[in-house]
């Protein structure tokens, strides 16, 4: 049903590609180029560029790259905007047949040049409009109040659809999908474990990170491999105009970032590690018991940027960071877990002329994990190693203002290394090597100024059980009014990966893949949302979706050992589906400014392994779940920001029935045994307050800013879990598990320079 | 008056959604009473006891006289290849323990034959439980006697195999100790259990009395045939890792394997106590074999030998 033949998905490709190409138009005019930050020099993807007045816009690709093409010859007013930039405003020229470059620099908003226009508000953008997409500013990411470290993954948790499954879990659960059902993406290249701390904070350093985008789901053709939602995250460039850096001190760990301009690009460099190693000495020299012999992670980005021309740039960038725990238990026992990723890409774009736009990488990306165990001389470790290399290229064709064609492949290898020893017998040595091939077309239809019609479609091939799946791929907008945009989307997606992990702990996180007898996940996702700015400064957006999941290979939780297993017998295999709505309002009203986030949402799974294969809420399902920030500018110098979230208690086995078997040849105490409807029932509601405030200033000229927050600002005892114990006077006792369970007080220390 | 109408249609469409969001979505759990049973059928050893008792409500203290269940019928059928009864065994009240019914009749548990729990007791229903016993095995050979505490050549067993049709054998060991002393502990326990003012303070040391139940006897996780090289001849040469040993002295050790029941038994019961991979909180039932309740009715094949744990230095 679901294998179709290369052949096949090539003429499907190439079908709208040849029927784009012949209603190209020779003597319509066009305008392209680049969008740039004034003051860096960095590229701004996702920029809004439109004709003042008119409803033809477009917007900046994943390079900063805008083109206009299919216009009349005569003269326009170009309206170029971005959030957080003055919008800047220019009047061209063109001729008959004319393809005028015209690259453009925007002046951040507190930023003074001379020839901008300033406005009050930047448009909502055309990309941002788009379904299922959400965009987090790192500017905000670093202002919103968190525990421990500023971090790209808690600050889109606060996004509606995007849950968190604890204060201790950085991992997102996405429109009822698991982490694993979200392709994360740095500077084009797939990274495996985005965690540190044991998935406390996620890897990304928000001093390096350019722009962070979501979607949330019905994403388009040009991204695949999870059956759920992709984060992409773009490094920054470096700044063009002058050598700058920054130095932050905060509780948990310091960060560095340099970066400057060089004779043909620029080039950045951001380097953080923790900084708790002073007090786990302290610790030790008060003889406190379990206190690691190491502890810390580091990561370091870095990427350089040579233009070779005005039509071709090349940028290498890389990641590199782990986790390192060293605890000795007790003489004779002692654990150690190190695990991190590394990543590296290249990338050329290279514009074959004003409207065919391209680009070109070559990523690599390993993860490890090698957790060690030792007690008494019994040692027991697991390596698990992910390595893929892949090349990819995307085209864009812009024939005319009709018409737009996106296509592109992406291969590789992937390779995956699970050992697992025991006492020195090798329980376990999966060794998958496969070939993964991607290829995508789009076609964006705009028949008229109201309709947007995309139409994609995406094949897949994997090596190992010789998988081939077609992903078709619809979206449709309707311009209703000049301010309230309707749309609806659809598409199948497929996935041949599966992450093993504990919500408590990703520093053992394993990935398995699909293979002969393990068929790749796939699901459905209807999205239908209406986009509304009823004026400049206020956005509110709704969406509703419809999701399944199919196929759903996990490792089978109850395997207390998998020596000597068939690969297809380590899983097994269920589904679920996922439906909500949510809402989002966002504004600013001259000093104020934040967003709120509300969802309603439902998400069930089943597995026969579980609850008599009936349907049940995992854990992280909330029926409600609502997010306020809020951003107040008190003073020149003073800001103040806080976040208010509330969501219905997650789910949770309240136990019904005991019983207690008394008689075990295996065990001297009593088993007892617990009978309950799985997650049948509701831990009470979770709500919590962070506030925080920023003072801005000048040290040695430096510009500075100091940060304190408090997380749980009002003592909220929001409950992890309950813990059922068996007492000897044949009572249980429930524990309560709790969150974060105090306030808890953060502070940092930023210089920029 | 357009804006107006489009923004009215968008709340519209929201407050549509509401009376969806009111719906709880899980459902209350309420205590129904079961009757559970237990056995252990091992190959080769007699016809074991059967222990009643009634599930409790979560929120009772439990109780073994009060829970178990004295009056009842209970029989254990052997089956023929084609299921049918080739022998029944009735079982009787003993007041040995409270709800414990042992049979009159001599039988050894024949390995590879399937046995059927049938219990009965008023006001519950039906209980029904079948069990196919493992192949029995034998201990060829054993590496020592007597052993110095963590000598590299670890304490071995020569095993013949246990053959199953659809999958490999499942073993668990129990390694008991008679004399299970704060002082017999070796090193590594004594470190894990007592702070270091404790073991400095020379006073005697006193064990949590969980954690002397616990190590008194103590058993593995289900283990894989898959984690050891068959030898030659279809043998298995299987090693005893030193965390298993808690403390000095005779040390009997039990190399068991498992019928289904047992195996899946252990297995969800671990994962329920420990909760493995799954979220904190998410507690799942035991696989239990038992039709119309609750409980165990499993069986195995097994092999005892001893070896004299000595410290190293002796």
């Amino acid at each position: 049903m679901h294998q179709y033949s290369i052949r096949s998905l090539v003429l499907a490709l190439l079908l709208p590609l040849l029927l784009a190409f012949s209603d190209a138009q020779a003597q319509e005019a066009s305008i392209s180029g680049f969008v740039r930050d004034a003051e860096t020099g960095e590229t701004l993807l996702l920029a809004n560029v439109r004709i003042k007045d008119t409803l033809i816009g477009t917007a900046t690709n994943n390079s900063g790259y805008y083109t206009l093409a299919g216009l009349e010859p005569g003269e326009y007013t170009l309206q170029f905007s971005y959030i957080g930039y003055q919008v800047f405003e220019v009047t061209v020229v063109l001729g008959a047949g004319e393809s005028a470059r015209r690259d453009v620099d925007l002046a951040p908003q507190d930023f003074e040049v001379d020839e901008v226009v300033v406005t009050a508000e930047a448009d909502t953008e055309e990309e941002q409009r788009r379904l299922g997409v959400s965009k987090m500013p790192t500017a905000t990411i670093r202002q919103l109040p968190t525990i421990l470290e500023p971090d790209v993954f808690r600050s889109l948790q606060l996004l509606p659809g995007v849950k968190s499954a604890s204060d201790f879990s950085s991992g997102l659960y996405i429109r009822g999908g698991s982490p694993d059902q979200t392709l994360i993406l740095l500077d084009r290249t797939t990274v495996y474990n985005p965690t540190h701390f044991f998935g406390v904070f996620s890897t990304f350093n928000p001093d390096a990170i350019k722009d962070v985008r979501l979607y949330k789901g019905a994403y388009g053709s040009e991204y695949g491999g999870r059956i759920g939602s992709v984060v992409d995250i773009y490094n920054k460039d470096g700044n063009r105009r002058e050598n700058a850096g920054s130095i932050s001190l905060g509780l948990l760990a310091s960060r560095v970032l340099v970066e400057g301009p060089h004779r043909k690009g620029s080039w950045m460099l951001a380097v953080r590690r923790s900084t708790v190693e002073p007090l786990l000495a302290v610790a030790r020299g008060q003889d406190v018991e379990g206190i690691p012999n190491t502890f810390y992670f580091y990561d370091a980005n870095g990427k350089v940027n040579v233009d070779l021309g005005q039509d071709d740039r090349i940028s290498t960038s890389f990641y590199a960071g782990q986790d390192v725990v060293d605890v000795p238990i007790a003489d004779g026992v002692a654990a150690r877990i190190r695990y991190g990723n590394r990543t590296i890409s290249t990338n050329w774009t290279h514009l074959f002329s004003d409207r065919l736009f391209s680009n070109f990488t070559i990523t690599g990306s390993q993860y490890f994990s090698k957790p060690e165990f030792e007690f008494a001389t019994t040692n027991i470790f697991q390596t698990n190693d992910v390595w893929d290399y892949s090349i990819k290229g995307d085209f864009e064709y812009l024939p005319d203002s009709r018409h737009q064609i996106k296509a592109g492949f992406w291969t590789g290898n992937f390779r995956f290394d699970f050992r697992s020893v025991f006492d020195g017998l090798e329980g376990l040595n999966l060794e998958t090597r496969a070939l993964y091939t991607n290829l995508f077309g789009e076609y964006i239809f705009r028949p008229t100024a109201d309709w947007t019609v995309t139409s994609g479609l995406r094949g897949a091939y994997f090596s190992d059980g010789s998988f081939v799946r077609i992903e078709p791929r619809l979206s449709v907008e309707r311009r209703l009014s000049d301010q309230l945009y309707a749309q609806v989307g659809t598409g199948r997606y497929h996935q041949f990966l599966t992450l093993v992990t504990n919500e408590a702990f990703s520093g053992l996180d394993v990935w398995l893949s699909a293979a002969e007898n393990v068929r790749p996940s796939y699901g459905d996702q209807v999205v239908a949302g209406l986009k509304f700015t009823p004026n400049a400064g206020i956005r509110v957006e709704w969406e509703a979706y419809y999701r399944t999941m199919r196929d759903l290979f996990s490792l089978n939780p109850f395997l207390p050992d998998v020596a000597g297993l068939a690969y297809e017998d380590l899983f097994h295999v269920g589904e679920g589906y996922a439906t909500g709505s949510e809402v989002f309002i966002q504004g600013r009203i001259g000093p104020f400014s934040g967003f709120v986030g509300y969802t309603f949402g439902l998400t069930k799974r089943r597995f026969p392994t579980i609850n008599e294969n009936a349907y049940y809420p995992p854990k992280y399902d909330r029926t409600h779940d609502l997010n306020v920030t809020g951003t107040a500018r008190i003073t020149k110098k003073w800001e103040f920001t806080s976040v208010f979230s509330y969501a219905t208690g997650q789910a949770y086995t309240r136990p019904a029935s005991r019983y207690r078997l008394g008689n075990s040849p295996f065990e001297a105490e009593d088993t007892d045994v617990l009978v309950s409807p799985f997650n049948g029932a509701r831990l009470p509601a979770y709500h919590r307050l962070d506030i925080g405030f920023t003072r801005r200033g000048k040290l040695f000229g430096a510009e500075s800013e100091l940060q304190l927050q408090v997380i749980n600002a009002y003592n909220r005892r929001n409950i992890w879990f309950y813990f059922y114990d068996f007492q000897q006077d044949g009572s249980i006792t429930r524990d309560v598990v709790p969150q974060i369970p105090v306030p808890v007080p953060n502070i940092s220390y930023t210089l920029r320079f | 008056m357009r804006r107006i109408t489009s923004f009215l249609m968008m709340v519209a469409l929201v407050a549509a959604m509401l009376p969806v969001a009111g719906c709880d979505t899980t459902s209350p759990s309420t205590h129904t009473e079961e009757l559970v049973v237990e056995a252990y059928l091992v190959a080769g050893e007699s016809l074991p006891p059967v222990w009643l008792a009634r599930s409790l409500d979560i929120d009772a203290v439990w109780s073994s006289p009060q829970a178990a269940i004295n009056e009842a019928s209970v029989f254990i059928d052997l089956l023929t290849d084609q299921g049918q009864v080739e022998a029944t065994f009735v079982y009787r009240r003993t007041i040995e323990a409270p709800g414990m019914f042992v049979t009159d009749t001599a039988h050894d548990v024949l390995p590879e034959r399937t046995y059927r729990l049938r219990a009965e007791a008023a006001g519950l229903p039906v209980v029904t439980s079948e069990t196919t016993v493992p192949e029995a095995f034998e201990l060829l050979e054993v590496s020592h006697q007597v052993i110095e505490y963590q000598d590299p050549e670890q304490f071995s067993y020569l095993v013949t195999r246990s053959r199953f049709e659809d999958r490999q054998s499942i073993f668990v060991f129990t390694i008991a100790n008679d004399n299970p002393t704060p002082e017999n502990l070796v090193p590594v326990y004594k470190d894990l259990l007592f702070d270091r003012e404790d073991l400095e303070s020379g006073e005697p040391l006193v064990f949590d009395p969980e954690d002397e139940r616990a190590l008194r006897r103590f058993t593995s996780p289900p283990i894989n045939e898959g984690n050891y090289d068959v030898l030659p001849g279809g043998l298995l040469r299987v090693r005893l890792p030193w965390f298993a040993v808690a403390f000095y002295g005779p040390t009997e050790i039990t190399m068991s394997i498992l019928d289904d029941n047992l195996y899946d038994f252990q297995r969800y019961q671990q994962v329920q106590q420990d909760g493995g991979l799954l979220s904190p909180g998410e507690i799942p039932n035991v696989l239990d074999p038992v039709e119309g309740g609750a409980g165990i009715f499993g069986s195995m094949a097994r092999v005892q030998s001893v070896v004299e744990v000595v410290p190293a230095n002796e």
